[in-house]
């Protein structure tokens, strides 16, 4: 390193560690003369350059950094709220339009839920029939034919009663609809394979299943004629 | 205390005011320069726990600062060319000479002029000490571009100063 490639190192990097430029600062006159002026300078730049930070720069930005925190839980808080509404109102939508709008659609989808109800190997007795039908403040007057299985079930509105009947083609379901009121006197549909009939009564209604038209035809009279409004 | 918060206390207890000088000679501009040290810190504190090695902390939220600057700050930046145009007083941190103090006005309208390929370098090296080595890695361009730089910065600087003082004699 000669005397002008020392003076370029002043101006690139008067820091340096270098062993070679830190031994002709010592040893070469010109380069240490060099060196001390460029320290002057180096000052001068400091003294430039060292301009006074703020007094409130730290609190500026730990108050920032505080109030952005708050920011963002707050955001978090409304942001969870907003989800949880949302989920709520998905839930709300797709539960309502999951629900059967007509009495035929939900006795369609309770025959099919309740199919596998457990049956009773005996009929069961007229006084427990009486009993179930007495919630609902309907009198039975008479034979309903061979129960297999009796319970209260949920209705359209509100509950009613759930029963088989065995009969020498097959079971009969019936479901006793005390508060549910029909449009018209009778409905006729299908569930699947199965034939099924809602004849309006007089208070509420009734709905037969069966596998058969005949079946239908067979047990619907017994039902009118023995159950009555108390 | 969490840990979290005291790498962050540490961050801003180490390093704020020469962030801040750094931050102002980039905005020349006090409050947009407050502005970016806060907005620097708000950054470093999101992505502190990404900050494994607390020695480079001081090059970390140097570039974070930087490249905020060059982010959102860099096009709101007054077109100031000398010191009479700042519209606020430069404080020293500490009483200067009569001479001193002149001798440091010439030199900070002089950086006011300069580029700013040759100021940030140079401010970068003075303020916050760094090496060749780091300011390049820095402002992502090679070392010898970084002592070019450095070396016409400085050189400018001196003219500038040489013709207003007699310090300016050292080239």
């Amino acid at each position: 390193m000669n005397y002008f490639e020392f003076k370029q190192q002043l101006l690139k990097d008067s820091y340096t560690k270098d062993e070679e430029f830190h031994r002709l600062r010592k040893e070469d006159l010109r380069c240490a003369k060099a060196y001390e002026e460029a320290m002057e300078f180096e000052k001068t730049l400091k003294n430039a350059l060292q301009i006074k930070a703020p007094d409130n720069l730290k609190d500026s930005i730990i108050l920032r950094q505080t109030t952005n925190q708050k920011e963002t839980l707050s955001f978090k808080n409304y942001a969870m709220a907003a989800s949880l509404l949302l989920s709520f109102i998905f839930a709300s939508f797709f539960w309502y339009n999951s629900q059967p709008n007509t009495v035929e659609e939900y006795i369609s989808r309770a025959f099919i839920d309740e199919s596998n109800v457990p049956l009773s190997a005996e009929p069961i007795e007229f006084a427990e029939i009486k009993s179930v039908f007495a919630d609902f403040k309907t009198g039975v007057s008479g034979d309903l034919g061979r129960v297999v299985f009796i319970h209260n079930c949920h209705t359209p509105n509100g509950t009613g009663v759930h029963m088989v009947v065995s009969t020498n083609q097959g079971l009969v379901t019936v479901y006793y609809m005390p508060r549910t009121n029909l449009d018209q006197k009778r409905v006729e549909f299908d569930i699947d394979h199965s034939k099924a009939s809602l004849v309006a009564m007089e208070k509420g209604s009734i709905a037969i299943i069966a596998d058969t038209e005949q079946q239908l035809a067979s047990i619907e009279p017994v039902l009118q004629n023995n159950l009555y409004f108390l | 205390m969490r840990q979290k918060e005291r790498k962050f206390d540490a961050l801003i207890g180490h390093l704020s005011d020469d962030l801040y000088r750094f931050a102002f000679w980039l905005c020349k501009n006090e409050a947009m320069a407050q502005d970016l040290v806060q907005e620097t810190y708000l950054r470093a504190w999101r992505a502190l726990d990404s900050l494994k090695d607390e020695k480079a902390a001081k090059s970390w939220i140097f570039i974070i600062l930087r490249r905020e600057f060059v982010r959102q700050f860099e096009k709101k930046i007054p077109p100031i060319t000398s010191l009479d145009e700042l519209d606020f007083d430069i404080e020293d941190s500490k009483p200067l000479a009569p001479d001193d103090k002149a001798e440091a006005d010439i030199v900070r309208d002089a950086i006011l002029k300069l580029e700013k390929k040759y100021s940030e370098p140079l401010i970068l090296q003075v303020i916050g000490g760094f090496s060749c080595d780091e300011i390049a890695e820095q402002l992502n361009i090679s070392k010898s571009a970084v002592m070019t730089q450095l070396f016409r910065a400085r050189a400018k600087l001196q003219k500038a100063l040489s013709r207003e003082s007699k310090i300016g004699k050292v080239l």
